[in-house]
């Protein structure tokens, strides 16, 4: 298994907690403000004001999924309103869209306070990497928006139109109370209907009109009907209400007086009915299609996630001379970890994900086969320091022998017959006999590292302790045998986990606690401005490929929520 | 004691036996000594046989083919129990505590111990529940400081947190607390006077009496000394695990055995 690629060490977290320090994050309204805008655009050709709220809650939660080696997908529900305070259409003066944005965020690294930290970047997320599946609130356009808009303009032009003595009055239902004569026709307002011919879209527009011609003496309320060809763009619906037909579509106008006399002055006046309707002018409509609802959606998104980043892990070396090497992140996206390595053994290769070595638990370390090889070397050449010289003198109470070689491998489960991992010890001995001669004596066997976990208040203690195996325990030669070992064997746990968790970033909490022994948190006890960590180390596991320190971890905000403002705005003031 | 054999033999009297013959006796060390080489020689012809002078070595030699006489055979046990120092104090001890005591001393029995501690030397009874002799450590002085090396100076945390923080302790055994580390020297707090003298007298009990009579240092090296031998089997117990009557204490660690190189 491969634990710490070409680093030296390595910690794996599970997407839950990945998950826990982004909700911890997106409640801080430092690095996640929920409220942004106003936002000025222009929108459909008028002037917009725009605000953007990014919600998780728990009818709404944030998500986030792991989508390859180096980015997260985040799911966050954002509301976009759109203020459009020249629209046409009063309906649309205030647009509130809704949707699900599929952000990616980069895991990438920058430096806070004198020291590299391992978190999530957005900054070079464009708009096209916004994925907008689904658009809640887009006003669907009809009929009855461009009404809404006619009626609208309808209160801007003039309504009485005259041509020497004649004079046309228009009307729409009681929008202008002083008009003379009063709104007695029929229809009582202008009506609409969509209308489609020859391949385009024609709003049919009926407007309810008075004439008064006096030379024909006549006087006849009646109607208008226009055909208005409807442009629509991605942003926009338009009426040019200037722009009349070719037969049969052009204007009519009808009068509810019959006769000759009526069809008459309705020839005549028809251009000046015409003429009256292009006072309309055209009219436009904000009106979104789902595209551009889409593309606007996205470049809001995506200007608001740019500026932000957050960190996950956030080692602080406290010590500028003694800097913490930068923390490398690989997403294992099938499994479901977030492995961070630290401490890069060999550049001479490109880095490359580890294998995951959590195993559904919360928090794993581990520190490679190299580096735990190195210190058992080192112990072992400090503890027999003339084993390199030709042998090391050894006497005991059962008698004395000159230890010729020493050799520690680390070995995996089912390894020698083991079904745990072990330290598999080898060597050779020359054993001082009274009265014969002294035999060589190579040996060999696993040392087991059994460890007990006993949990107080303040801190979970590990105790590990090392076993040889394969031994009857009623033998005493098993007491000088592990009089031997075990110091050797605890000197190589103490010394690998205290640099596994120095290297890693953990710190010391308390000097002496928990029964004399000082109490560590294992990996970095605050993610920079977002939560506390308190974690603990739960046991050792041998490999092959060095050792895994399993473990536990809770997060804690320590942050300013929008809950927490708006809690201290309600506060009573002094 | 013989002088160490030099892979040769001196004389003719213990020849091993051919296949039907009884095997020939080794009356002394001296003959012991004689065919020390013919011993050697068969035993690294047979690993499993060499091996097996780890569960007993006078019923090893046997099994080469001679018969050891029971001086003979005493002899090669005493002599791999004990390194020749420790054998020597060993045997101080036993004629020391015997002589003073009235009986051959046996720290390693509880109701021998508890007769001797409470009413021939009259020692008070001590309350010590709960308490851990103090061992000598494995791991101190210049070595200690070589091993530092190693552990690096975990740094002090330098944020502050809202709440207290939980970690964790890390604690490894770096001692084997066997009676062979017992701190005969440590100074030890008073313990409280036991109503009565306890059931049983281990070996851990009477580290805390240690200070309570001049023997009781004495009985507790001897008892040390007794625990801490070369792990022998009978000659019953060899035999079974030789037969593979019983599994051999020896199938992992001891790999292999040659002697006189």
């Amino acid at each position: 298994m491969n634990l710490t690629s070409n680093f030296d060490f390595a910690v794996e977290l599970g997407i839950a907690s990945v998950k826990e320090i982004f909700h911890l994050a997106f409640k801080s309204e430092d690095i996640y403000p929920h409220n942004v805008g106003p936002i000025s655009l222009t929108l459909s050709g008028q002037p917009a004001t725009i605000y953007v709220r990014a919600l998780d809650d728990m009818t709404d939660p944030a998500d986030l999924s792991f989508r390859d080696e180096k980015h997260i997908l985040f799911s966050i529900p954002f509301e976009i309103t759109a203020e459009l305070p020249e629209a046409p259409d009063p309906s649309l003066l205030h647009i509130t869209m809704k949707s699900r944005a599929e952000i990616p965020g980069k895991l990438d690294t920058w430096p806070e306070g004198g020291t590299d930290v391992l978190g999530i970047n957005f900054a070079d997320v464009t708009p096209s990497d916004v994925g907008i599946p689904v658009i809640e609130g887009l006003p669907a356009m009809g009929i009855g928006n461009i009404m809404a808009a006619i009626h609208a303009k309808y209160d801007q032009v003039q309504h009485t139109y005259t041509l020497g003595e004649n004079v046309l009055v228009v009307y729409d239902d009681a929008r202008d109370p002083f008009l003379s004569p009063p709104n007695m026709a029929t229809p009582n307002e202008i009506q609409g209907a969509l209308v489609n011919a020859g391949g385009k879209t024609y709003v049919k527009l009926t407007l309810p009109i008075h004439a008064t011609v006096p030379q024909a003496a006549f006087s006849s309320y009646g109607r208008i009907i226009v055909h208005r060809e409807l442009k629509q763009t991605d942003t926009t619906i338009s009426l040019d209400m200037a722009t009349e037909p070719a037969p049969p579509l052009d204007a009519q106008v009808e009068f509810d007086q019959g006769g000759v006399v009526a069809s008459l002055v309705a020839a005549q006046l028809k251009p000046l009915a015409v003429s009256a309707l292009a006072g309309f002018g055209t009219v436009t409509q904000p009106a979104l299609t789902e595209a551009a609802a889409r593309q606007l959606m996205q470049q809001q998104i995506a200007a608001y996630v740019q500026p932000r980043k957050y960190p996950v892990y956030s080692p602080q070396s406290g010590d500028s001379e003694v800097p913490l090497s930068t923390p490398m992140g690989f997403l294992l996206v099938s499994d479901g970890v977030l492995a961070i390595l630290m401490n890069r053994r060999d550049s001479s290769v490109a880095d490359f994900a580890p294998d995951n070595f959590l195993g559904g638990r919360e928090l794993a370390l581990a520190v490679g086969r190299a580096r735990v090889m190195e210190v058992i070397q080192g112990v072992i050449d400090e503890q027999f320091p003339d084993l390199k010289s030709g042998g090391q003198e050894i006497h005991t109470d059962q008698g004395d022998a000159t230890l010729k070689k020493l050799t520690a491998d680390l070995s995996d489960p089912g390894e020698h017959g083991e079904s745990q991992g072990h330290v598999w010890m080898s060597g050779e001995a020359e054993v001082h006999i009274d009265c014969w001669p002294d035999p060589d004596v190579s040996f060999e066997g696993p040392i087991f590292i059994d460890t007990t976990l006993e949990r107080t208040g303040e801190a979970c203690i590990l105790t590990a302790k090392g076993r040889a195996g394969e031994f009857d325990i009623d033998q005493s030669c098993c007491d000088v045998l592990l009089d031997l070992l075990i110091p050797i064997v605890g000197w190589i746990v103490l010394a690998i986990t205290e640099s596994t968790i120095d290297a890693v970033g953990g710190a010391m909490i308390k000097d002496i606690a928990a029964g004399q022994s000082k109490v560590l948190a294992p990996i970095p006890p605050v993610v920079n401005g977002v939560a506390q960590v308190s974690a603990c180390l739960t046991g050792l596991e041998v490999r092959r490929d060095g050792f895994i320190f399993p473990g536990e971890i809770s997060l804690r905000r320590i942050t300013t929520s929008f809950e927490d403002r708006k809690a201290e705005r309600d506060q009573p003031k002094p | 004691m013989a002088e160490k054999p030099r892979g040769r033999g001196r004389g003719g009297k213990a020849e091993s036996g051919s296949e039907g013959e009884s095997p020939p006796t080794i009356q002394s060390r001296e003959e012991l000594a004689a065919v020390a080489a013919k011993i050697v020689a068969r035993l690294n012809r047979d690993p499993e046989l060499a091996k097996a002078m780890f569960l007993n070595p006078a019923a090893a030699i046997q099994e080469t083919g001679y018969k050891l006489a029971p001086e003979v055979f005493g002899h090669i046990l005493r002599a791999v129990r004990h390194s020749k120092a420790t054998a020597a104090r060993r045997a101080e001890l036993e004629a020391r505590l015997e002589k003073e005591l009235g009986e051959p001393p046996r720290p390693l029995d509880s109701d021998w111990l508890k007769r001797i501690l409470f009413e021939r030397l009259r020692v008070a009874p001590l309350d010590t529940s709960g308490r851990e002799p103090v061992y000598r450590e494995a791991i101190s002085g210049a070595l200690r400081e070589r091993l530092e090396q190693f552990r690096p100076r975990v740094r002090r945390i330098s944020v502050k947190t809202p709440k207290p923080l939980h970690g964790v302790a890390i604690q490894t055994e770096l001692t084997h607390r066997w009676p062979g580390r017992f701190d005969l020297d440590a100074k030890l707090e008073a313990l409280p006077r036991a109503a009565a003298p306890p059931e049983q007298v281990d070996l851990n009990a009477l580290y805390f009496y240690k200070d309570s009579h001049p023997l009781v240092r004495e009985l507790i090296e001897l008892a040390v000394i007794q625990r801490s031998s070369f792990p022998l089997h009978t000659p019953e117990s060899y035999r079974k695990i030789r037969s593979g009557e019983r599994p051999s204490p020896l199938r992992t660690w001891i790999k292999g055995v040659r002697f006189g190189r």
